[in-house]
């Protein structure tokens, strides 16, 4: 039989009490982390190299890099396929989309969140089944109503067209990130006495900032990738925006790559640099909720 | 001012009026043409714009502009891919251009709508009625039903077997004349250490049309249909169909069963394959990758010795039914298709002109794409085949239903005579519903 003091002495680390966390000193994870990050990456940007190669590098050019380097293919883009307007013309419908989208999500989201009343789940079940309606089938219904308004061939038919199209998702979120923020902030404002709007105004707003940019920056995607919407509701080419742009460039027997690619990175820039600076803000709004305190 | 000068002032002035008013317009049309042929403000949708060929609609319509000062022609391209759902979407809301481009792979369903006017009164009291190519007219009609010209076609971009002239030529090789001289030179051809293959044949995206181009060529078969049947299944059918998967995998590339028309020019113009079989649209596209190393004839003759050529979609400019200026949409559609502008157009994307006396332009001279094309046009025993586009599924068919079965014919996972079978079987049916519905 063996005593506990025949055991051999285990020094225990001692506990750490400055309450922050230890820093892990662990070699890279080279094959669970590494390994699998490196071909996620290779997945997603090797698109990406061939659309740089293919715009910077001169047509008929073989080169793995894009060398000798040339601007060509974004002078023909800009300047003679009219990506110049198409641009503005996208940047006006994404901005103006975002507001609109934002702002009518705002309102909708704060009355299913804050508000009890008869109509409440069949709306909400209303906002979700319009997701499972194709934008296709959205097309002829809207054309006949754009046409009664005037709105055919209109960059303002193509805004109200993608707010409406992106609306009960915009809302549904913002509902979540309102319903996460306790009442009770609001309650001691009004108590404190502020109107209801003033309360929402200083102490909502300033806390649903996460939430506004994650909506914001979805209704400004959606609408800068809307293809079918500005294909079909425009007429004049000085109206297109840039999706409708591309597709422009692919014709039925020619393909210039150079061109495309370099139309292509044109479009890219502002959604890549829109999510480089809002990312931190994205995921924090994204998350929101997630984790309930 | 006295009688006399006043009398013959105004005889004067009614001449100079008329010798103006002929210059302006050398248009006849038909009575009851609606609208002011002098004074519109039309709406053109171009079927396939882009960067090549944009350019030169836009220099055309500056040219008729400057010609007809009372007419503006508002220019809108469309995608290629998504045209045929933008016409249908404009119609569905009412707001059709006056004046658009069709393919007649998608001019049926118009014609069935009532959309498009018939252009035979127009044609009828055109003074250039002699000068369009009857065959190819006639195909226009058959397109939209058989009875009226729906279209006025503008270009014709037949079938052709492009090929390495550089390979060719070092081994001692002819460009193939008949069937049995493209199958021989397919495999002779095709060295796979070396990476280079006979042939590429299209098993992806519009796979279908060139192979029923190939089935017609090879079998000299001259119809779609004999006594209300469908001819695809045809025991010559189904032996040409055998031979012609027979190539996949063994002097084609392994990757084919899934290749379009970019993957095909690229495997050509990358070197990599000797002989493609497409339109002679792709020119641009050779001439860029391979300069004159690229050569082609027309498709081969079958063992009769007759070429037996199936119509490619081709372009053609329609009247919308809802255009108010329908007699200066005319008269624009016959500014393009006139001589000049037919030659200014076809020289520069390589097809061929459906206005005969553009032909001689001398650019088509050094072209043998289209010198290849224009001899087996005029050629005597030449049968042009046009494809049933008149039926209601034909597309649907061609497009989507048959391409994953031809896949399959390629991969041996499919008989060549269950296949044509199946092809033969959905015409059937699809030709049934047509008479059907011509009969109520």
């Amino acid at each position: 039989m063996t005593t506990t003091t025949d055991r051999p002495t285990v020094v225990l680390p001692e506990p750490d009490t400055t309450g922050t966390p230890r820093v892990r000193t662990k070699k890279p994870r080279l094959f669970s982390v590494g390994l699998p990050l490196a071909l996620y990456l290779l997945f997603t940007l090797v698109p990406f190299y061939w659309m740089i190669v293919f715009a910077f590098r001169p047509a008929g050019s073989n080169s793995m890099l894009p060398w000798p380097l040339t601007f060509e293919h974004f002078d023909t883009v800009w300047n003679t396929l009219g990506f110049s307007f198409f641009f503005k013309n996208s940047l006006i419908v994404a901005a103006l989309s975002l507001v609109l989208t934002t702002f009518v999500a705002l309102a909708t989201g704060y009355a299913l969140a804050r508000f009890k009343f008869r109509a409440k789940i069949p709306l909400v079940m209303a906002l979700l089944c319009s997701q499972f309606v194709p934008g296709a089938m959205l097309l002829i219904p809207l054309f006949q109503v754009f046409r009664e308004m005037n709105l055919v061939n209109n960059l303002t038919g193509l805004i109200v067209a993608d707010t409406v199209f992106q609306l009960p998702l915009a809302a549904m979120l913002m509902a979540g990130f309102i319903a996460q923020i306790p009442v009770e902030l609001e309650e001691a404002a009004m108590v404190d006495g502020c109107s209801r709007l003033r309360a929402f105004r200083i102490i909502m707003l300033p806390l649903l900032r996460p939430g506004l940019i994650a909506v914001g920056s979805f209704a400004f995607i959606g609408s800068w990738n809307n293809f079918l919407f500005g294909l079909m509701f425009i007429s004049s080419q000085d109206k297109f925006t840039l999706p409708v742009g591309l597709s422009y460039t692919i014709g039925s027997y020619n393909v210039d790559f150079g061109v495309l690619a370099a139309g292509g990175l044109i479009a890219a820039v502002p959604v890549v640099a829109v999510f480089a600076v809002i990312q931190k803000y994205l995921v924090q709004g994204l998350s929101a909720g997630a984790v309930k305190g | 001012m006295n009688r006399r000068t006043l009398l013959r002032s105004t005889l004067v002035g009614a001449a100079a009026t008329l010798v103006l008013a002929s210059c302006s317009s050398e248009t006849s049309l038909p009575d009851g043409a609606l609208g002011d042929p002098n004074n519109a403000q039309l709406t053109f949708w171009d079927n396939n714009a882009g960067p090549d060929r944009t350019p030169l609609y836009e220099e055309l319509i500056r040219r008729f502009e400057a010609a007809n000062p009372g007419i503006d022609i508002q220019y809108v391209g469309l995608p290629s891919d998504s045209a045929q759902q933008k016409y249908q979407t404009a119609l569905a809301g009412g707001s059709a251009p006056d004046l658009g481009i069709v393919s007649t792979a998608y001019l049926a369903p118009l014609v069935a709508q009532d959309a498009v006017i018939s252009l035979d009164d127009f044609m009828a009291a055109s003074p250039q009625r002699d000068e369009y190519d009857a065959g190819i007219l006639e195909s226009a009609r058959e397109s939209g039903g058989g009875e009226h010209l729906f279209g006025l076609p503008y270009t014709s971009n037949n079938a052709t077997l492009w090929y390495r002239a550089d390979w060719f030529a070092e081994a001692g090789i002819e460009p193939p004349d008949t069937y049995d001289e493209f199958f021989e030179a397919a495999k002779d051809l095709t060295d796979k250490d070396d990476g280079r293959y006979g042939f590429t044949i299209r098993g992806g995206a519009g796979s279908i049309y060139p192979l029923l181009q190939y089935m017609f060529a090879s079998t000299g078969i001259e119809s779609f249909f004999e006594d209300g049947e469908s001819t695809l299944n045809r025991p010559e059918m189904v032996d040409a169909i055998e031979r012609f998967a027979a190539l996949y995998d063994v002097a084609t590339p392994t990757a084919d069963v899934n290749n379009g028309f970019p993957q095909m020019v690229a495997s050509f113009g990358g070197g990599s394959v000797a002989m493609m079989q497409h339109n002679l649209g792709s020119l641009s596209n050779h001439e860029k990758a391979l300069g004159d190393k690229a050569g082609a004839v027309a498709l081969p003759r079958n063992e009769d010795g007759k070429r037996t050529v199936m119509t490619d979609p081709f372009p053609s400019y329609t009247v919308f039914k809802s255009s108010k200026h329908q007699a200066a949409a005319w008269k624009f559609l016959e500014f393009m298709t006139s001589q000049e502008s037919q030659a200014y157009w076809n020289e520069r994307v390589g097809q061929i002109p459906v206005n005969k006396a553009a032909r001689s332009a001398p650019e088509f001279a050094s072209m043998p794409s289209v010198q290849a094309a224009l001899a087996a046009l005029d050629d005597p025993k030449t049968v042009l085949v046009t494809p049933p586009d008149y039926l209601p599924d034909f597309g649907k068919i061609v497009q989507v239903q048959m391409l994953g079965q031809w896949q399959k014919v390629l991969i041996g996972q499919l008989s060549a005579q269950d296949f044509a079978d199946d092809f033969a079987e959905k015409l059937d049916r699809s030709m049934a519903k047509y008479v059907a519905r011509q009969g109520k």
